[in-house]
This record gives structure tokens, C-alpha cells and sequence, in this order.
């Protein structure tokens, strides 16, 4: 949830957080699981999507605040009495919002800088078929009731911080449930794994397409920075240019292989039965293929006038084809158009002239 | 056409099972437009909780035909408090159920299906008519607020929860209905998913025009930006709603 203010005189607390899950009646603490599964744990995020089973979890915060700027505005002596330590929950697919107050401890320290430290602790629970998506878990400092400012009162006028005025805040916590994906993302399941090691994959590819139910994109763990790359949330400079260019390549890659095994599969299936309508082979795909189908088809129909254009349109035209008229707007039609709707110009020039701004850089 | 499960007998006349529609992912505006003008059926399955079927038993309101071409607010309000009854036995069983986009598109595809065409979508379901596709995306919803508030029949729901978790009365169900652009201005804002400050925006700027209130809501939305609204009381809630209304209101802030 948005809503952090740019100045507060407790700032940003250092936050430390113990995690439990519930699986099957139950708990276990974080060092009880699989390293497999917490292995994709960062600090703040939590990433549940593949413990279906678990039922609860619990997370353990404690927050430390430098109290030195408080003091200038606020009293020491009262701090404990002033202040509250809450957890903000916010999850948008069940529109909840929630909170829990916690304790406040002042704690005198020798840390360098620090006079005094504000702990904030608290324990929370949450009982996961409340809640779909991503949980966001903020922890922060307010006012406990109105509290007069002294730093910025004057004596014609008397400055209150209001009663739940933000004093400071630390890390958001998110416990992902699910992903709500987007894209390539919606079609695919993305793994990394180690090509070298996994049956079936070459060591010496940086990616590989499984046509299955789902589909998956495998990427290969062992391509260095390859992973840093392409999780990176940079929107510009190298890593993004980067990523947005290996992207479009994978995207490319992925998207003819499975129009390209869908189309012919169905190709098949017609001439073994000549009576089989196009409606009749777009409802006899899976799920997944009739997304895909739906969505991206138009890209290997030379006479489509774009995404608009019906499928059923574009399904007929192209099966109606010779192998040869099939083959051509396979290897003609499908990659032109696929550059055009992932950017792939857009990427490798973007790419290129990072490489050559990193020259003159270096020259 | 949309279905009626016909596996729910041998219960109370008017009573169903809570059912949701299968693949809801791959569900989209066209896909719903096309199913309906073809009269196809939409593949659903049975929502199953803690191991047991959850009851959906919609009682029409009297005098309203759930069938009817032109909606007033009045009818509306109506169809908003009978939906979140009958979706008493599912927040009973998990509040998290009404998170569920598949659950929403079962209720309107096959319990509410004339509402949302006649309200929403101009009445129309022919394949001829490929403008009105995107209006479809009424029968569907997703985890943002946007979609939300868009979504006709979660709509009414978020309207009816709002005014009820308030103050345990549906009297605000109307006003929140009776202006789109105030009901979506509250309810897609995060702000909009406390149900207490949602009533007192409401309560206070509902004769408001437009230009007035939609500034206020950002003023409040401002506002709470260096607060907890969570901390906060409905007294303090209600000084706050007052507080953005006397700044537009005195022009010390416009838009």
C-alpha cells in the first residue's frame, strides 16, 4: 500500500522478521522446511505459490527505530506512552485491510549515531483462505493519541502530530500467495534449473521450450548473470536493455515453436479427418492452446490486418492452406510479425547503442 | 446459454449450490460475448469448502424483475442487499471465497445474466455487434480495484458489504449506486476498502458535483497519506471527510 511519508522523526526502522508456516495441523519454522522452497524466500517476500497446503502462517517482526531526531520534536520520557508499534495488512483481491498494534520498548544503546532505540515488536497470524494474491505487511510507528511538536510549534501557534500520524516505518513485508501473471507468464511456467544437470536439456542453450500441459520455458541457472538479468526490475541502462533484448529473443523462440506445433498438429488432425471444421479444431484444443490461439494466431496469417482480426478468420485461411503456403507462413509470416509485436528492433537497438555509449564510456 | 446446475435437488425451493466458472484465466470479454450471443454453455464446477458444498440462495426481491430492461437506482439497491444476503453461507464459510474472480463470473453469468446485458451492456448480444465486446468485461473481475468496481455484480456486493460492515444497515447502498463516478472516485481507491470511511464520503459528498468531490477524495487520500487509517477512529474519519470538504468548499484547494 502506498502512503509513506518522505520525513518522519523516527524514519526508517530496521526490521527483522521469524517466520512459521502451518502445513498439515502442523508448524514449522523457517529452517524446518525444504531448502528447496525457502530458497526463493528473500527477506521481505515470502513466496508461498508452491506450498498449496499451507493452511497459516505466522511472522514474527521486531523493529528498531534511532529515536535521536524524535527527541528534538517529541518527549523521551513519554515515548512508550506516546507511541505505538503497528502491522498494516492490505490484500486487494479480498479488499481487506487490517492491523495489529504491538509493544514499544526505549532501549538506551552505544550503537554509533544512536542515542536511543524505539523496539518494535509484534506477532502476527494469518489464516490463508481469508486472503488470495500477495498480503502486504508494513510496519510502523504512530501516534497513540495527539502529540504536541515542539520542534515546529511556536508560541502563537501550537503544532499537534494528529493520533495515527506515521512516526516511522520499516520494510514491507509480502507474503505472495499466487502470482497474478501477465504476458509470456500467463502461458508459461518459467524454471530455472541447471541445464547440465537436468535430463533432456543441452548445457549449452540458455533456454529451452516443453510444448506440455502447462507449457514451461526452462532457463538455464548455470549462464552467468543470466538470472540477474532477466528478474531485473531496472526500467533503463544496461541491465534493462539487456533483459528487454534476451526477452524478446525467448519470447520469439517460444511463441513459433508452439504456434508452429499447434498449426501442425491440427493440420494433421485435418487430414485425417476432412470433415473437421475450424471451429470444431479451435474447441478441441486444451485451454492453454485456445489461449494462445486466441491471442497470437493472427501473427501467422499473412492475410490478418492485425490482432482484431477473428480468429476463427485466420484458423480457417491458414488450414486451408497447402503444406507448402503453411510452411511459408510459418517461416515467412509468423517470425516478421513476432518482431514486430515484441519489440525486437526496438530492443537490439536499444542494446546496441548501450554497448556503444559503454565504449565511448570506456574510451 | 448460461446454465441452471440441475445436480442441486432436493434442496429448498430457490436454494442452489455456490458454483464458479472453470478456467476463469482464459476467460476474456470476447470469449463472454461470443459464449452468450451463441447461447454456449460456460463450464463450471462446484465450490467445495472445509470439504462441503456452500448454499447460494438468492431470494428475489419483491417486485423486482431480475429480467428487466431499464434499471433505476431503487432496483438496483434492491438486487445489491438480496445478493449479499445470499451470499451469507459463503463469508460464513471464508471471506476469501469473494475473492474469487470464477465465483463472481458464475453469478453473472448464470444467475444474473439479463442485469448485466440490459444494465451494462446496452441489451446487446448479437456477434455483429464487435463495439460492444469490451462492455462484457462487466461480467468479469480480477485482483485489482479497478476491475473490482467494475465488475456488475461485484459492484452491487462492495456497495451492500461497504454500507453493512458500517453500520450494520443497507440505508447507504442507494446513495453509493446512484453515481457511478462517486462510487467508483471512493471504491477504487485502496482508502475505498474501509467500509467506515467509504459511508461517511458518501454521507458527506454525495449531493456534491463532481469536480467538488473528486478533489476532496484525493485531499483525503492526501491526507492519510502520512497516517494509519487502520488507527484511526470513525469520529476521526468523519473530522477528516469534513476537513477535505471545507477545503474545496472555502477554494483553498481545487483541482
Amino acid at each position: 500500500m502506498k502512503g509513506l511519508p518522505v520525513y518522519t522523526t523516527l524514519g526508517q526502522a530496521q526490521v527483522k522478521i521469524k517466520v512459521r508456516v502451518l502445513l498439515n495441523g502442523i508448524w514449522y519454522d523457517q529452517d524446518g522446511l525444504d531448502k528447496e522452497i525457502t530458497k526463493v524466500w528473500s527477506d521481505f517476500r515470502l513466496d508461498l505459490t508452491s506450498l498449496e497446503s499451507v493452511e497459516a502462517i505466522e511472522i514474527d517482526f521486531t523493529a528498531t527505530a534511532v529515536a535521536d531526531e524524535y527527541v528534538k520534536a517529541y518527549s523521551l520520557d513519554t515515548i512508550e506512552n506516546d507511541v505505538d508499534f503497528v502491522i498494516r495488512s492490505w490484500n486487494g483481491p479480498s479488499r481487506v485491510r487490517g492491523m495489529k498494534i504491538g509493544t514499544v520498548t526505549k532501549k538506551s544503546t552505544t550503537a554509533r549515531g544512536a542515542k536511543v532505540h524505539l523496539i518494535g515488536e509484534k506477532t502476527i497470524s494469518l489464516t490463508l483462505s481469508d486472503f488470495r494474491g500477495e498480503i502486504e505487511l508494513t510496519p510502523l510507528f504512530v501516534a497513540k493519541k495527539k502529540i504536541h511538536d515542539r520542534k515546529v510549534s511556536t508560541a502563537q501557534q501550537k503544532i499537534e502530530l494528529p493520533k495515527g500520524g506515521i512516526l516511522g516505518w520499516g520494510d514491507q513485508v509480502v507474503v505472495a500467495l499466487e502470482e497474478e501473471k501477465a504476458g509470456l507468464q500467463s502461458l508459461f511456467i518459467f524454471k530455472w534449473v541447471p541445464f547440465s544437470e537436468w535430463p533432456g536439456l543441452n548445457s549449452s542453450d540458455f533456454f529451452s521450450v516443453e510444448w506440455n500441459t502447462p507449457p514451461v520455458i526452462y532457463l538455464n541457472q548455470e549462464v552467468e548473470n543470466l538470472e540477474n538479468v532477466l528478474v531485473s526490475n531496472a526500467s533503463q541502462g544496461g541491465p534493462a536493455s539487456a533483459r528487454d533484448a534476451l526477452n524478446s529473443i525467448i519470447a520469439h523462440q517460444a511463441m513459433t515453436s508452439v504456434l508452429s506445433s499447434i498449426l501442425l498438429g491440427a493440420k494433421q488432425s485435418m487430414r485425417e479427418n476432412e470433415e473437421m471444421t475450424a471451429e470444431y479444431v479451435l474447441e478441441s484444443l486444451n485451454p492453454m492452446e485456445q489461449k494462445v490461439v486466441r491471442a497470437w494466431l493472427h501473427v501467422a496469417d499473412p492475410d490478418a490486418t492485425g490482432e482484431k482480426t477473428p480468429v476463427l478468420e485466420s484458423l480457417e485461411r491458414l488450414l486451408a492452406m497447402d503444406e507448402v503456403q503453411l510452411q511459408r507462413a510459418l517461416i515467412e509470416t509468423l517470425p516478421q510479425n513476432l518482431q514486430v509485436a515484441f519489440g525486437s528492433k526496438n530492443a537490439a537497438e536499444k542494446l546496441l547503442a548501450q554497448m556503444t555509449k559503454g565504449n565511448t564510456n570506456a574510451d | 446459454m448460461p446454465t441452471d446446475q440441475d445436480n442441486d435437488e432436493g434442496l429448498l425451493e430457490g436454494s442452489k449450490f455456490l458454483y464458479r466458472i472453470k478456467n476463469i484465466e482464459y476467460l476474456t470479454a470476447a470469449e463472454v460475448q461470443r459464449k452468450i450471443s451463441q447461447k454456449e454453455d460456460f463450464e463450471t464446477e462446484k465450490v467445495i469448502f472445509g470439504g462441503a458444498p456452500i448454499l447460494f440462495k438468492f431470494k428475489s426481491p419483491k417486485g423486482l424483475d431480475i429480467k428487466k430492461k431499464k434499471w433505476s437506482t431503487d432496483d438496483e439497491a434492491k438486487l445489491a442487499v438480496a445478493l449479499f444476503e445470499s451470499l451469507s453461507p459463503t463469508r460464513d464459510a471464508s471471506v476469501g471465497l469473494l475473492s474469487d474472480p470464477g465465483i463472481w463470473a458464475w453469478i453473472g453469468l448464470t444467475q444474473f445474466p439479463d442485469y448485466v446485458i440490459n444494465r451494462w451492456c446496452d441489451g446487446v448480444v448479437t456477434v455483429s455487434e464487435p463495439k460492444d465486446i469490451k462492455k462484457f468485461e462487466y461480467f468479469l473481475t480480477g485482483y485489482g480495484n479497478h476491475t473490482q468496481t467494475r465488475c456488475a455484480l461485484r459492484r452491487l456486493y462492495i456497495a451492500a458489504n461497504a454500507s453493512w460492515r458500517a453500520e450494520s444497515t443497507f440505508d447507504f447502498v442507494h446513495p453509493f449506486l446512484e453515481k457511478a463516478d462517486l462510487f467508483t472516485s471512493i471504491f477504487e481507491r485502496n482508502i475505498g476498502a474501509d467500509s467506515g470511511l467509504a459511508v461517511e464520503i458518501v454521507k458527506q459528498y454525495k449531493d456534491l458535483a463532481r469536480k467538488q468531490y473528486r478533489v476532496a477524495i484525493k485531499l483525503i487520500g492526501l491526507i492519510l497519506s502520512t497516517m494509519s487509517l487502520e488507527y484511526i477512529d470513525e469520529k476521526e474519519k468523519k473530522a477528516i471527510v469534513a476537513e477535505a470538504k471545507a477545503a474545496i468548499s472555502s477554494g483553498l484547494i481545487s483541482e
